[in-house]
């Protein structure tokens, strides 16, 4: 080995490096400081203000939250009116979000006093809400109607959250028509109410006069809401079959082959849109103009689609519904059953008292507090549009205008939100809707098991083949319908359930059905 | 005794140099893994770690369940197979790549292939997900777009079960193929121009001279590159799947992460989720230690 | 001196650069289609949908939005990521660094189990609670070190690493050490030198992990003056994306209009342009062999 060696290291290199770990010691220096942790002072503080802190219950306003000076306004002015200072978080995107939530709630590092979620799941963290809203949330007690109370009830009458979603009337799933269309061919159409053989003619006559034109829904759950009930007694619910006293599922129901039969002509009509149940782009099938029947949730038409046609993309595009659809079997639409979605308080809060006075304030009847958790400061950031208080002006929306994004607001639901509506083309649709149809159950099959306050966890718990069962119903109907799978194997799908632990399914439902009933 | 302050006199100096290392695996690394028994006990996420740690042990039944999953050896064969599928085709194309980047002598052309060649990396899945619909979808899609001018009908490739996996391979080598190639293209650099020279000298062909001095001269990245991606079989992709797939191909496309996202989603199902991890990390171990014993059989350096 | 190519070689050289050309579209199309996309409005996308070349009437809106006003949200987050891009990627590469070069070591007693040690963290893991409480009673949550102190080593990179490190020659080592170097001269100016691909390529992937990362910031943070900015371009590309909202997301949200096409691809181009710029520059440190200036001599 020669010795001659020179060490590469020239002093170039060498001063390039230190000139790197200075500016990273620089940096460091500059590094964005402590920032006040939300849970370091928990309950009160040296001014005798009692914070709380709450999960936003809905998607902000803005994703990545208000501007700080704006936030400090809003927080103030509540602080101001009631003694409270509420506290909110701007959510992690997408399903990161509720992975925080649930650290925040097992950790227990951080003072957290309201979120949302499906109280069923959470029982064990969080608590009985009665005497509280009995004491301090008499706005919110009046605010919905007893039967969507009934949800957030355990068996033995305590309360556990407010309600967010409530009893959900077929509302929220519609059979949908291209207006334009009836209008051109001189089709039938009736606001009050349609029949499944019109829907076939007028679906026929549009693929006639545009052999492009499809049907579309969201997904396999919106299609059988909104027609399943045509062919079976009970529709999209689950329901209690008197010959063996058990609570089963409805793809068990009699007619429910006849409605998959249904379908799978209408596919071989070429009736569906082909990624109907797949990754169908919604906007994108309303944007080529071939939509003519949409079967599904309400807001794809009053926001995604309101966008499309108010840019006229489409020239004349528009949809019309019926409130009600009709088959053989009476009603085709299904309410909704879903109603355990609720706001919680955790079991370790040290402030209830205090968030439920604070949600009290936001359900005040006078309306302006609710508008303010979310939107901001009347008068600055939005107003009435007149005395009447149904509509609001938001100022904010104007470009560069400093934004409140709503972190305090936990007034989402079916209450406050049928209150006032934007006044904005873009929204005004939507909130109209919501606010005609909301509380309306007269337009769909009612689940017989509506008012049965069912343990979630406990259920998850009996049944640990859950998801064997969900896939194999939408995967294997899904390819009855698109003639993957031919008809006459109907019921080896039945067995299938049953071999992938159905029963397990239908003990638990029942027996917590018959408790709740005293069957 | 002796012998130990022998070896700390004459080492003492690298065994400093390793202890930050090893503070910071024991801290961020091997305390958290008391979190493991999770699998073996009932917990929901709004235990408290004390609640967690004294609650008591319920044995096996997480595994049990998952494994009595009606659709466990499913969820097995499309895990595999499309990790498997994945790895045949992205594993050798970035080497592929660096080498062809490698013989280009444009300076400029080289380095700008290169940075477009990763430009794919930056996209997060949803954005790539969202390209897939444009170039695969019904109406409209590019692919469609062909189909139709050449005279066929527009498929829905996307919700076949003939076409999806290859779809899921050709975009994960699309996205990967150029940020892959740079670690080649680093070792590459790292190998001596005068040993290609001599090799010019000797008429050595093009071929000849990636067989006998590139290939081998980056191997030893090429093989630990493989150990690491044997060991990754069992993950498959899953935020692409979650994005890409529908029910009507889950028969190929249902992996172990997407069925355990969707039955934890909605139940929260904490220990259920653990124990099928720490089952996957079971599995990863051994096939690390397979290929690692192979590395050694072929005389390469391993993992150690 | 590059000898005469024959006209074999000349007909793979061409076909090397046509091939080159044609992939390097494959990949660049996408990006000019998000980029053309966040040069037009809102009324224009709805419109033409989402894909477009070329933009018909040019506009920057889309940037306006993001930048405008007084929100310093985006500019903020830009703090943090470029925060935690460069002292995250410096330390990390100094520990990682350490870590390779002490493995590396062919007669190192101990050095298996210290392998092992590295190896194990690669597939077995505790979860994300126990890490949480961790981290927290270290306190870091709520603070930028979130991002940066609990992802100082990452196990693969550093066993790639030790790889690259073995590549280089012992004799090297025992030259200097006979002229009388110490082992931290010979750290510094034998190995250092020599494994700039090595590392730079290594940091490379720090640094892009750091920048492109998100996860952790968003989920172990509750002040959102720390998020950085990939944490705002999910916030964005994320809303109104029904998959990762499962059934119960889709049932109730009144405020989740997606937004439009033109503000994800105006996010997109500012969260993504800065992170490519870095490449072409450290891209010189593995053009021509280093390793080759140490055994010449």
């Amino acid at each position: 080995m020669k010795h001659g060696l020179k060490y590469t290291v020239d002093r170039r290199q060498f001063l390039r490096l230190s000139a790197l770990a200075a500016s990273g010691s620089i940096i460091l220096a500059c590094a964005p400081g402590q920032a006040p942790a939300g849970g370091d002072d928990m309950g009160m503080a040296e001014d005798g203000i009692v914070d709380v802190y709450v999960w936003p219950s809905i998607a902000l306003v803005r994703p990545e939250g208000s501007d700080p000076g704006k936030y400090k306004e809003v927080q103030d002015y509540i602080t101001e009116q009631l003694g409270i200072r509420p506290n909110g978080f701007v959510p992690p995107p997408g399903a990161a979000g509720r992975e925080r939530l649930n650290l925040m709630l097992s950790s227990q590092t951080e003072q957290l006093d309201m979120f949302t979620g499906d109280w069923t799941q959470y029982k064990a963290a969080i608590m009985p809400i009665t005497d509280l809203l009995e004491e301090y949330g008499q706005n919110i007690l009046t605010a919905f109607p007893e039967a969507t109370w009934s949800g957030m009830k355990d068996a033995n009458g305590d309360i556990w959250g407010i309600p967010r979603l409530g009893l959900m009337g077929h509302t929220w799933n519609f059979t949908w028509f291209r207006e334009d269309w009836i209008n051109d061919l001189g089709l039938p159409f009736d606001s009050e109410q349609m029949t499944i053989d019109q829907l076939e003619g007028n679906m026929a006559a549009f693929q006639e006069a545009n052999p492009d034109a499809v049907l579309v829904t969201n997904n396999l759950g919106s299609l059988e809401g909104c027609l399943l009930g045509a062919w079976s007694e009970y529709g999209r619910s689950r329901w209690y079959d008197e010959s063996d006293g058990q609570i089963k599922p409805y793809q068990l129901q009699p007619g429910y082959e006849a409605f998959v039969t249904k379908m799978n002509e209408w596919w071989n009509n070429g009736w569906f849109h082909k990624e109907v149940f797949a990754n169908m782009d919604f906007e994108e099938v309303l944007r080529s103009g071939n939509m003519g029947i949409h079967c599904g949730w309400y807001s794809r038409m009053t926001i995604l689609g309101q966008r499309i046609f108010l840019e006229d993309v489409v020239p004349g595009m528009d949809f019309v519904f019926p409130l009600k659809m009709v088959g053989p079997m009476g009603l085709a639409g299904t309410n909704n059953a879903n109603m355990t979605q609720g706001y919680m308080i955790p079991a370790n809060s040290p402030v209830a008292k205090e968030v439920i006075q604070f949600v009290n304030w936001q359900y005040d009847p006078v309306r302006d507090n609710a508008v303010t958790a979310h939107y901001g400061i009347q008068g600055t950031d939005w107003d009435w549009v007149d005395e009447s208080k149904e509509q609001v002006r938001r100022y904010d929306a104007e470009a560069g205008a400093a934004i409140y994004a709503g972190e305090l607001y936990q007034g989402a639901g079916l209450a406050i939100e049928t209150w006032s509506a934007p006044e904005d083309p873009l929204w005004g649709r939507h909130y109209d809707h919501i606010k005609k149809y909301v509380f309306d159950y007269s337009n769909g099959k009612m689940p017989v098991d509506f008012d049965v306050p069912y343990d979630g966890a406990a259920i998850a718990e009996q049944v640990p083949s859950m998801e064997d069962i969900n896939r194999l119903n939408s995967e294997e109907v899904i390819k009855f319908i698109t003639g993957v799978r031919p008809l006459t194997e109907f019921s080896d799908f039945v067995d299938s359930l049953y071999r992938a632990g159905l029963q397990d399914w239908i003990d638990a439902y029942t027996s917590q059905y018959v408790a709740a009933k005293g069957l | 005794m002796t012998e130990v302050l022998r070896i700390l006199r004459k080492h003492g100096f690298y065994y400093l140099l390793f202890l930050p290392v090893a503070v910071y695996l024991i801290i961020f690394k091997y305390v958290p893994m008391i979190g493991i028994m999770i699998a073996f006990k009932d917990v929901t996420p709004f235990m408290s770690m004390g609640e967690i740690v004294t609650s008591s042990f319920i044995g096996f039944k997480h595994f049990v369940n998952f494994f009595n999953s009606f659709f466990f050896w499913d969820l097995m064969e499309n895990t595999l197979m499309i990790s498997i599928y994945k790895t045949l085709w992205s594993f050798p194309a970035p080497i592929l790549l660096a080498l062809l980047i490698n013989e280009v002598h444009n300076t400029y052309f080289k380095r700008i292939s290169q940075t477009i060649s990763y430009l794919p990396h930056f996209f997060s899945m949803v954005i790539v997900a969202g390209l897939v619909y444009v170039v695969f979808g019904v109406q409209g899609g590019l692919v469609n777009h062909l189909v139709v001018l050449t005279g066929g009908e527009p498929q829905h490739y996307l919700g076949d079960p003939r076409w999806f996996r290859t779809i899921l391979v050709g975009t994960t080598v699309w996205q990967t193929v150029g940020w892959g190639s740079i670690l080649y293209l680093a070792a590459m650099a790292g190998l001596n121009p005068e040993t290609y020279e001599a090799a010019n000298i000797d008429g050595a062909s093009k071929i000849q001279q990636v067989r006998h001095i590139t290939l081998p001269g980056i191997s030893h990245v090429i093989v630990i590159l493989f150990i690491f991606r044997i060991g990754d079989l069992l993950d498959a992709g899953f935020e692409q799947i979650l994005l890409l797939y529908s029910p009507s191909v889950y028969e190929v496309a249902d992996i172990i992460d997407t069925y355990v996202y969707r039955a934890g989603l909605l139940n929260l199902k904490y220990s259920f989720a653990s124990a099928v991890g720490l089952y996957k990390s079971i599995l990863a171990l051994l096939l690390l230690l397979a290929a690692n014993k192979f590395a050694h059989f072929l005389g390469h350096q391993g993992i150690w | 001196m590059r000898i005469k190519a024959t006209p074999m070689e000349r007909l793979f050289y061409l076909g090397n650069y046509v091939f080159l050309i044609v992939v390097s579209l494959l990949f660049l199309i996408p990006f000019i289609s998000v980029l053309s996309t966040s040069f037009i409005s809102t009324a224009e996308w709805a419109r033409r949908g989402n894909f477009v070349l070329i933009p018909e009437a040019p506009t920057l809106e889309a940037y306006q939005f993001l930048f405008g006003g007084s929100k310093g949200t985006v500019f903020n987050a830009y703090k943090i990521t470029f925060f935690r891009t460069i002292v995250g990627t410096v330390l990390c590469l100094t520990f990682t660094g350490l870590g390779a070069y002490v493995l590396a070591r062919r007669n190192l007693p101990g050095r298996t189990f210290m392998t092992l040690l590295v190896f194990i963290p690669m597939v077995f893991s505790g979860g994300l609670i126990p890490f949480y409480l961790v981290v927290d009673r270290l306190r870091l949550t709520n603070t930028v070190w979130i991002m940066i102190t609990p992802f100082l080593v990452n196990p693969w990179w550093l066993l790639i690493m030790r790889n690259f490190l073995m590549t280089i020659p012992v004799e090297l080592e025992e030259a200097a050490l006979m002229d009388g170097a110490n082992p931290l001269t010979v750290l510094l100016r034998v190995y250092l030198p020599l494994s700039m691909p090595a590392l730079t390529t290594i940091g490379l992937f720090y640094a892009v992990w750091h920048w492109n990362g998100w996860f952790y910031a968003a989920v172990f943070n509750s002040n959102r003056d720390l998020y950085p900015i990939q944490v705002i371009l999910r916030s964005i590309l994320y809303l109104g994306d029904a998959s990762y909202r499962g059934d119960l997301g889709i049932m109730f949200e009144p405020e989740m209009m997606p937004p439009a096409q033109t503000l994800k691809a105006a996010m997109i181009i500012v969260t993504t342009v800065p992170i490519l710029l870095v490449y072409p520059f450290i891209q010189r440190y593995f053009v021509k062999g280093l390793l080759i200036g140490g055994v010449k001599g």
